[in-house]
């Protein structure tokens, strides 16, 4: 507590005074005089110095007076206690000395010199000094502050007063000096001020200890509001502020006051306060406390001002992180729900302009076939930017973006207006902070997040690190929609090939596989087919055999012929090519020349391969420039092989159908020869017959019987002939498969076996065979063919009395409980060995046997064989030779078969 | 009867206009018989005949018409749809025959014509009957 110090240093210098004077009073000599008067001047010299001291320490003008000052201050009373202990030698402060002996204390007298008038001036220059100081502190204070100042105000007037005598001569009380007295009286009034006001007590000390070095401000304000006091800490919170005791607390604190107004309560009141200076936040926790006297006497308010902004700037980036925190939360959220990705980036690029509050926010795709960065989202207004084609070169080093992707790195322009080389965008002028974050998935650069902020240095470190976390998450967005894209892309396309596929499965024509095509692809390009007649892969000359070609779904022509083949140039480079913009062909003047023609910008040719074999090309036309840039090269592959093998297939359907049509002509051709052979043949032979037999008829004479058996012969060789005829024809159409029966339901067995049995009885002539019949007495009628029923049973019997020389035939005719009637024609002729039993059913073949007889066609068992089966039943022979043979004919009472040939 | 019936017969082959004029005479031992020898204006020649012909023969190969459409003249005059017409085809063919009687004949008769049966399938037309006799 220095005031209290410096206090008590002030008075012990006083009271050394006072004690020195009265020395002087009393000492007899002198000598004694001189030395107590020089001991007066230590308490003369020095105790103005430290009620100096006092007074600026007690109104608080401590700091504006340097330490130096103080020694400067002190420096005087020094040199004057040196000049003092030397007078006898310079007489420099008393040139002579008497003592006055007119009372009973004798005064020591001498003529004051110029030095003396000098320390005069010093100490109540001083003194008076202080003196205004304290005056306008008590002019300005009140209430319990004034009375304190006055206290000392008035005691040191007191003291002041004994020199006013002493300036205009008056010599109150003699020779005598009384200022030591008045400030011993002085003295009493501050010490009653110390014990009944607690000068150093209440606010000095507290003003010490807690004020004067406290980190919280103090204000001390009056019941009116006017400030007492305020401590060194408050101007950090106002540093224009000058310490003025005595205004009003709206003075200093205006934006405040309104606080003060609320706490009118006088209840201790909090208020958390913000002050914005340009960019700098400051928050302020203000607590107004009611300050009481002696408990209930209420003399005041304290005010106490916190700063909080380390405490709101902490909060402030916990929110902010927190914010952030949640962003990414967002930003993952959507990651996990939105597939799309041209969904879900125009949203990233929204979301982050919004939370972070951004000018713009850009996210750029990689690229890699063309190793650029394509603008795919942007937030505000992305028309303008779209507009400038935003596809950045990765190798644009001049470039932020193109920078971030190629070094993987964060690159940042935090002030664009120093960075150097930096160009805003047109569409951005505004820009001073830009931020370009690679977006990375595992070693693969999926693209850069731009950032651009309207004010400078806008990211943090930390906000930085977030945006770093944010592009990753992109990234990983992005790949995954990309993944989920390819996958259903893949899906679409197997699904086009599918349909494709499908569908040209029913084109019978080019023309239709072109209308797929179309359908499928619903493109509106022009589309040429062009066939290869011959194609050689060594020289790449080709002579197109088929163009087609449609134009905006309209056939224009189809199966332009003879087309020449260096109208349409091949191209042999790969399964498909690209023709982005008639500049590409520029040293291809063919093409050239065919998509200007037909005012075309650009096209696309895809060869058509089966195996080894090129079938030819398709082409698609289209009169914009990049139709087909972004179009699926593995769909179009996949096309031309479904296009190709369609092509192969209509080629191989037609030569089939030619073939087919050749054959079908070749067997007409047949047919008709049959027909007409048959008509040509029996037209001459049935003369010879009928002539030959009415002559031997003796219908035109008689005849002598040499004459009757010589046509009789001539009649049978024809006949044999005519059967020649009917059997070769017969085989022929069985070979031919024509052969076709003529059904019939309800055949009476009985009816035809009636009209065989005469017909082998005259056969056999006069052979020694005895024909037998074992017929069942109840046989059903049938269904089948009447005429070739009788044909097989009719060739049965003729084989078995033309090898039969003796014994008998047998016929059989049984119901069998298979619901089939079995024929059985059993001779007692030679038999046939087992050898020949399956050639005998063979066209064209006969046994040694029936080599040897020299009669029949070799066909007659071979026809009735294919008639059984022809009929659903079956013709087989048992025979052991020499023991006779056994022809059996099974054949079914009736079919399904049968019924469905069965005529009206 | 069947040497009171009277008989067309049409066939552009001549040697089978010869056996069918021998077989007329020395087998079905008749002079009511006329042959026309092809198909041209055929009708206007048959209503130039004197007498209604009780049975037509048609040879089914001849020129301008064939037997088909022979037929097919006969049956659309009213005065002569009701004449019993019966084919004669040297033509095997089961088809052939089936073609026939899905036309409207009211037979065949396939050559060579085995004249013991012929004056009876003769009879048996004459009667109304339908008679299926190819060779």
């Amino acid at each position: 507590m220095p005031e209290t110090r410096i206090y008590i240093i002030f008075v012990l210098l006083q009271a050394s005074w006072t004690f020195g004077y009265i020395g002087e009073l009393l000492s007899p000599t002198l000598t004694g005089k001189i030395v107590w008067d020089n001991f007066q001047f230590i308490g003369y010299m020095f105790a103005p110095v430290f009620i100096f001291a006092f007074v600026i320490r007690f109104v608080g003008a401590v700091d504006r007076t340097p330490p130096k000052w103080w020694i400067a201050l002190l420096a005087f009373p020094i040199l004057t206690m040196a000049l003092i202990l030397t007078n006898s030698s310079h007489r420099l402060i008393r040139e002579s000395s008497e003592i006055i002996a007119d009372s009973p204390f004798h005064v020591l007298q001498y003529a004051f010199t110029p030095y003396v008038y000098l320390t005069l001036l010093f100490v109540y220059g001083l003194s008076f000094t202080g003196l205004g100081f304290l005056f306008r502190t008590f002019m300005n204070a009140r209430y319990l502050r004034r009375q304190q100042i006055g206290i000392i105000f008035t005691g040191f007037l007191i003291s002041m007063s004994s020199v006013i005598p002493l300036f205009i001569g008056v010599k109150l009380f003699g020779q005598r000096d009384v200022t030591p007295i008045t400030f011993g009286i002085a003295n009493i009034i501050i010490s009653w001020g110390i014990f009944r006001y607690g000068l150093f007590d209440i606010v000095p000390i507290a003003r010490d200890v807690v004020i004067e070095h406290a980190e919280a401000g103090v204000v001390v304000l009056d019941l009116e509001n006017h400030v007492v006091d305020i401590n060194p800490a408050t101007r950090i919170f106002n540093p224009g502020m000058k310490y003025s005791p005595g205004k009003t607390f709206a003075q200093l604190f205006h934006s405040w006051q309104s606080y003060l107004q609320e706490y009118l309560d006088n209840k201790q009141t909090t208020f958390d306060v913000t002050d914005e200076v340009g960019d700098n936040k400051k928050y302020y926790r203000l607590v107004f406390s009611p300050l009481f006297v002696q408990r209930s006497n209420h003399v005041g308010t304290l005010l106490t001002i916190y700063n909080m902004t380390w405490h709101f700037e902490t909060q402030d980036i916990i929110t902010q992180h927190n914010r952030n925190l949640q962003l990414a939360a967002e930003v993952s959220r959507k990651i996990t729900t939105v597939l799309d990705i041209d969904e879900l980036l125009p949203q990233i690029a929204q979301t982050t302009a919004q939370v972070f509050n951004l000018y713009y926010v850009a996210v750029f795709l990689f690229d890699e076939a063309s190793q650029k960065l394509q603008i795919a989202a942007g937030s505000g207004d992305v028309e303008n930017i779209e507009d400038a084609k935003l596809d950045l070169e990765l190798s644009n080093e001049r470039l932020l973006v193109s920078q971030a992707g190629l070094k993987r790195e964060v690159v940042q322009a935090t002030d664009t207006l120093e960075h150097l080389g930096y160009k805003n965008s047109p569409s951005l002028p505004e820009t001073r902070t830009e931020i370009a974050l690679p977006m990375i998935v595992g070693d693969k650069l999926m693209g850069v997040l731009d950032l651009q902020a309207v004010e400078p240095h806008r990211f943090q470190e930390n906000t930085v690190r977030l945006l770093s976390n944010l592009a990753e998450q992109i990234a990983i967005a992005v790949n995954n929609s990309q993944t989920f894209q390819r996958a259903r892309q893949l899906q679409a396309e197997t699904e086009i090939l599918y349909r494709i596929g499908r569908e040209l499965n029913a084109a019978s024509t080019y023309a239709d596989i072109i209308g797929v095509i179309v359908n499928v692809l619903d493109v509106n390009y022009n589309i040429y087919l062009n066939l290869f007649d011959t194609f050689d892969a060594g020289t790449a000359q080709s002579t197109i055999d088929t163009a087609c070609w449609i134009h905006q779904k309209e056939f224009i022509a189809v199966n332009v012929k003879t087309y020449p083949a260096e109208f349409v140039p091949d191209m042999l480079a790969g399964q498909v090519y690209v023709v982005n913009t008639l500049e590409d062909l520029n040293n291809d003047p063919t093409l050239y020349s065919l998509l200007s023609q037909q005012n075309m910008q650009s096209a696309l040719a895809v060869a058509l391969w089966v195996k080894e074999r090129r079938l030819g090309t398709l082409y698609f036309l289209s009169d914009q420039p990049y139709a087909f840039s972004s179009i699926e090269k593995r769909v179009l592959e996949g096309l031309a092989d479904a296009v190709a093998a369609a092509i192969e297939r209509i080629r191989l359907f037609d030569e089939q159908t030619q073939t087919a049509e050749r054959l079908r002509e070749v067997d007409s051709m047949k047919s008709q020869f049959l027909a007409s052979m048959s008509h040509e043949l029996r037209t001459p032979l049935n003369a010879i017959l009928n002539f030959t037999e009415i002559v031997a008829l003796e219908k035109l004479g008689s005849l002598t019987e040499r004459q009757k058996s010589v046509l009789q012969k001539s009649l049978d060789s024809g006949k044999h002939l005519l059967d020649l005829i009917n059997d070769v024809l017969d085989m022929t159409k069985i070979e031919s498969g024509m052969m076709e029966l003529f059904v019939e339901d309800q055949i009476d067995l009985y009816e035809e076996l009636c009209s065989i049995i005469p017909a082998t009885e005259i056969l056999l002539k006069d052979k020694p065979v005895a024909l037998i019949q074992d017929i069942d007495s109840n046989l059903p009628t049938i269904l089948g063919d009447r005429r070739r029923i009788r044909q097989i049973l009719l060739n049965l019997f003729s084989n078995a009395v033309k090898f039969t020389d003796k014994g008998s035939i047998t016929l059989s005719v049984k119901t069998k409980s298979d619901g089939s009637l079995l024929f059985a024609v059993i001779d007692t002729g030679p038999g046939i060995p087992l050898d020949q039993q399956s050639m005998i059913f063979e066209p064209f073949v006969q046994t040694e046997t029936g080599i040897k007889q020299n009669e029949g066609t070799g066909l007659g068992l071979p026809i009735s064989c294919r008639l059984a089966e022809a009929h659903g039943g079956s013709l087989w022979v048992e025979s052991e030779p020499g023991d006779g043979a056994a022809f059996y004919l099974s054949l079914p009472i009736r079919t399904v078969e049968l019924e469905g040939m069965l005529q009206k | 009867v069947i040497q009171e019936a009277y008989y067309l017969y049409v066939e552009d082959e001549p040697m089978s206009r010869e056996v069918m004029s021998l077989i007329m005479e020395t087998i079905v031992v008749t002079e009511n018989f006329t042959i026309f020898e092809d198909s041209s204006n055929f009708m206007e020649r048959v209503r130039a005949l004197e007498i209604k012909p009780d049975i037509i023969l048609i040879d089914i190969q001849m020129k301008p018409h064939d037997g088909f459409e022979t037929l097919e003249m006969i049956r659309s005059d009213v005065s002569y749809n009701d004449v019993p017409i019966v084919a004669l085809t040297a033509s095997v063919m089961h088809e052939e025959v089936h073609r026939l009687r899905e036309a409207g004949f009211n037979g065949a008769i396939g050559k060579p014509l085995d004249v013991q049966t012929f004056p009876n399938l003769l009879e048996r037309i004459l009667q109304g009957e339908h008679v299926w006799h190819p060779s």
